[in-house]
């Protein structure tokens, strides 16, 4: 909490603290920002609270379309389509086939079956966010723990896990997660994340060694030594916390790092299944459907969405090197 | 020097032998092997299949199946592609310059910008420097296959300009090549280019704010100097060190641009080797690809040594 109201000092910050605690709001809450089901709705002599969370049985079939004229009240969601809603299930009937550019519809258009660009940039916000966050999440616990242990102990051991950060680095990461995801043969979300995260610590552990080769001739790492501390005391309690800080900045640019290269193994094919919507999955459609050269709003939305994510990352991040380099 | 350059190499054996073993165990990872697509595919019969596998030596445990492929490696033997039957190093061989040529002419531009452009931004407070500076930073963020798709779209669309070619490398003329290099090139640049130059202007800013640099102008150099010789060799070996480090970024980044502009090289050979299964062209391409960016790694580690004493002598102690 003192971080944050840290961050909130920084004015340099603002505008990225805000875009990104918008993109985490949409991404938590995009159940009830853009659903086929309703907030809540009386029909048939029923009331369905939060039904687009819920989804119950009573409800199948239906969409907020069809309630609307039978319901005895309803309130919707801001945007009344589900990321997957293709025209089949929203009943449209309009002129001509999608994709249908922006109108007061649909705010941000449709893409080719009918589905609507901004519900699927908001639940799409939720997938690329969370493989981002729990990749770097692993990829700091992988970093660490190496680094710590390469920079603690030395002699052998750092020599072994260096060369092994070494062959980490050296390999073309997009080659090792083209092997990697094409042999796993799975496109859900929890083999990716830890693809993922088990290819991109290097960075983390790289700064570690470094950081822990600094700490440890320092004389509190002496004094718990003395005290009969054992190693992995020193490095898990001694040690990392006192790495935590530039460890912290390099995961906010890792965050950034990550979500583009989500989109980049989604355009090749090895992201999260369609149709779930992810950033990456929407921008791949848009280079499959430029066969549609008017559609620009395919690529325009979900490309200023990962840039804005990114910058607004990256801003964080050096906010955060700020921070932490002026020893806060 | 000689003993940092034996080291340097010294070194290299184990990371060499670490990049073959994870290839071939990502490759092995997979579940049943290639035949077994053939089996699904042709109906071979069972015995059929027992010979091939045992043909091709696929019979054998893995570890022996390893230093059997590590020997042929080394030889540069990558075995015979699956699909077309094809030496495999007959195809890395065609497609290696391509993805050479374009990932070497983007971290040429790239660095070569870099420097000036980091120079300008450090030196200048202008609203235009403050613009690129802004603009650098944006564009890091912006995907690169979405900027190709986009550029596509401006310069290759036949409802817009259609001004550039939109896939391939040509016919092989040269001015048809340089053509065709525009885009890819441009968007495999820009990324790196952004970086570097935050790099540059950062150092040069250090460097520019340090006592040697008011000495030099109390000593009467005129500033031109000082800030091209003086503050500038200071500033340069953060940047040799991300030349190193941002190589397989390229590497990896032209992965997606080959598939986008459909250039023929190790990215998109390996990516359409994947889909197929044909092991032998995947392993082949990504020992090829770690091997080439070991090697640059290397002789930007031995680059630094010439330009640093202090690393060689801190190393060689």
């Amino acid at each position: 909490m003192r971080g944050l109201r840290a961050l909130w000092a920084d004015r340099a910050a603002r505008p990225a603290v805000l875009t990104l605690a918008l993109l985490l709001g949409s991404a938590v809450f995009a159940d009830l920002l853009a659903s086929d089901l309703p907030l809540a709705v009386r029909v048939d002599g029923q009331t369905h609270l939060l039904p687009c969370l819920t989804r119950p049985a009573a409800l199948r079939g239906r969409t907020q379309a069809t309630l609307s004229p039978i319901a005895e009240w309803m309130i919707g969601t801001p945007i009344p389509y589900g990321p997957e809603q293709t025209i089949a299930t929203t009943g449209e009937v309009r002129d001509g086939a999608p994709p249908w550019g922006p109108d007061e519809r649909h705010w941000l258009g449709t893409d080719d079956v009918g589905r609507d660009v901004f519900a699927r940039l908001i639940h799409g916000a939720r997938v690329s966010l969370f493989i981002a966050f729990f990749t770097v999440l692993i990829a700091v616990g992988v970093g660490m723990l190496v680094g710590g242990v390469s920079g603690y102990a030395g002699g052998a051991t750092d020599a072994v896990l260096s060369r092994v950060l070494e062959v980490m680095t050296t390999f073309p990461l997009v080659f090792f997660l083209i092997a990697l995801l094409s042999v796993l043969r799975t496109q859900s979300l929890w083999p990716l994340v830890l693809a993922l995260g088990l290819t991109r610590w290097t960075d983390v552990a790289r700064l570690v060694r470094a950081e822990v080769l600094k700490l440890k001739t320092l004389d509190f790492v002496l004094a718990a030594r003395a005290m009969g501390a054992s190693p992995s005391r020193i490095i898990f309690r001694h040690l990392l916390p006192n790495a935590l800080g530039p460890v912290l900045v390099t995961a906010t640019f890792g965050v950034a790092a990550a979500v583009l290269l989500e989109t980049g193994l989604s355009f090749l094919g090895l992201g999260v299944a369609p149709p779930t919507a992810s950033w990456g999955e929407l921008l791949t459609q848009a280079h499959r459907t430029l066969v549609h050269p008017g559609a620009w709003w395919l690529a325009v939305f979900p490309g200023a969405c990962i840039a804005l994510t990114v910058l607004s990352v990256n801003a964080l991040g050096e906010a955060l090197r700020r921070k932490v380099d002026g020893g806060a | 020097m000689r003993r940092y350059l034996l080291r340097r190499l010294g070194l290299m054996a184990p990371t060499f032998l670490g990049i073959t073993l994870l290839t071939f165990a990502v490759a092995h990872l997979a579940p049943g092997d290639p035949l077994q697509l053939d089996e699904e595919n042709l109906g071979a019969a069972r015995a059929d299949v027992a010979k091939l596998r045992a043909a091709r030596g696929l019979d054998a445990p893995l570890p022996v199946q390893y230093v059997r492929w590590l020997s042929r490696v080394i030889r540069l033997d990558f075995g015979r592609s699956l699909i077309d039957q094809r030496p495999v190093s007959e195809k890395l061989a065609e497609a290696l310059p391509r993805t050479a040529l374009v990932s070497g002419l983007a971290v040429l531009f790239a660095f070569g910008l870099a420097v000036p452009l980091g120079v300008f931004l450090a030196t200048r407070r202008t609203l235009l420097s403050r613009a690129l500076s802004a603009a650098l930073t944006v564009v890091w963020g912006v995907p690169t296959f979405w900027v190709a798709v986009l550029l596509l779209l401006v310069f290759s669309s036949p409802r817009a300009l259609d001004v550039l070619p939109m896939q391939g490398l040509g016919d092989g003329g040269l001015v048809d090549l340089a053509w065709h290099l525009v885009l890819p090139v441009l968007c495999l640049t820009y990324p790196t280019l952004a970086l570097v130059t935050r790099q540059v202007r950062s150092a040069m800013q250090d460097a520019l704010a340090q006592d040697f640099v008011k000495a030099a102008r109390a000593r009467g150099i005129p500033e031109r100097r000082v800030v091209w010789r003086h503050a500038l060799r200071n500033s340069l070996l953060p940047v040799v060190t991300l030349l190193g480090f941002s190589l397989p970024h390229v590497l990896g980044g032209s992965v997606l641009i080959e598939r986008v502009f459909g250039i023929p090289g190790m990215g998109l050979l390996a990516f359409d080797s994947v889909g197929t299964r044909d092991y032998p062209t995947v392993m082949g391409a990504a020992t090829v690809m770690a091997v080439a960016t070991m090697l640059s790694m290397l002789a930007v580690d031995v680059a630094y040594g010439f330009i640093d004493p202090r690393i060689r002598v801190e190393e060689a102690s």
